[in-house]
């Protein structure tokens, strides 16, 4: 799975309403070329997600705990960063490629300890849009760890070696 | 697409982004705690960081309050007081005291479920008029014990601070 990292600027740069809007527009521009994905069900629970969004964004949860887009084979996670940090930071707003073979998606946010029961409630009846956290990514060196890093065999045969 | 941040904005307006962002984020902070759904919160958040934003830039805004239960007999309130700074005077930074308040929610009394909360805003001298503000008068404190919960956040123009008022003697 390609792994991708974004960080969106809040504030004092950006209201926490403008950042929620990047995320969710940074969400549906990476979904779109997914022809399996339905874009009208991602627009809906985006929608209904956005003012859980928002408040964790306002309440600085979203810096350290990213939310994650899972949608096989890319995993985007998504910082706000806020404070003087967002304060001419390099952004790359929209689109991340990756995503258009995904069959299906997942957006996991950080219930977020101070925010935990809105957040909850927000989220409890959308389908792809979940405080489940995101399964852990393993890096694929540890996915191969039981196979050779060298074919041994192959370079044998390559060498000429008997 | 690759944007580099601009810093273009006045410290004015980072400040009054910054802390209207800290006073919902804080406010959210408290109604998840009390248990209270964010549906108010949530259908009038473009409306209150309009207002918190305008009127923070020009020095406007007084304090801001988060009043649960009825007007005559409310449950708590939140009053956020702003104090602004000379420019110059401040050092430049902006802060939150995220942690603070953290802590002392463990220790605000409950409310009833459901109960009804607003947002409640006072003014120094004139303001500009923002679309869907109407006016109103604060609900009656008198019966509130009163305690001070410190900084919530700070910027190089202002900073804000909050007291509790609670029916706890």
């Amino acid at each position: 799975m390609s792994v991708r990292h974004r960080s969106i600027a809040g504030a004092p740069q950006r209201p926490a309403g403008a950042a929620a809007a990047q995320v969710s527009e940074m969400v549906t521009e990476t979904l779109t070329p997914a022809s399996a994905v339905d874009d009208t069900q991602v627009a809906s629970e985006l929608d209904a997600a956005l003012p859980a969004i928002r408040s964790l964004i306002a309440a600085k949860q979203l810096a350290d705990d990213p939310i994650v887009l899972v949608a096989d084979p890319l995993r985007l996670e998504i910082r706000v960063v806020s404070g003087p940090k967002a304060l001419g930071m390099d952004e790359q707003l929209g689109k991340v490629v990756g995503a258009a073979r995904a069959t299906d998606w997942s957006l996991h946010v950080p219930a977020g300890a101070i925010l935990a029961s809105l957040v909850t409630r927000a989220l409890a009846k959308l389908e792809h849009v979940t405080i489940d956290p995101a399964p852990t990514h393993k890096p694929h060196a540890a996915a191969l760890a039981d196979t050779p890093v060298l074919d041994l065999e192959a370079l044998r045969l390559v060498g000429g070696d008997g | 697409m690759s944007t580099s941040v601009g810093t273009y904005a006045s410290t004015y307006t980072q400040t009054a982004t910054h802390l209207s962002d800290a006073i919902l984020g804080t406010f959210s902070a408290v109604l998840a705690s009390l248990g209270l759904g964010d549906s108010y919160l949530a259908r009038n958040w473009a409306v209150i960081e309009d207002g918190l934003t305008t009127w923070i830039e020009e020095g406007s805004l007084a304090d801001v309050r988060l009043e649960i239960g009825s007007r005559s007999d409310p449950q708590a309130v939140f009053d956020v007081p702003i104090a602004y700074r000379t420019t110059g005077e401040g050092n430049g930074e902006f802060v939150t005291s995220q942690a603070r308040i953290a802590r002392a929610m463990a220790k605000f009394e409950s409310v009833p479920a459901g109960s009804e909360y607003r947002v409640v805003v006072s003014h120094r001298g004139q303001h500009a008029a923002v679309s869907g503000w109407t006016s109103t008068s604060a609900a009656d404190t008198s019966r509130l014990t009163s305690y001070r919960l410190g900084s919530i956040a700070g910027g190089p123009d202002a900073s804000a601070a909050m007291t509790y008022l609670s029916r706890r003697p």
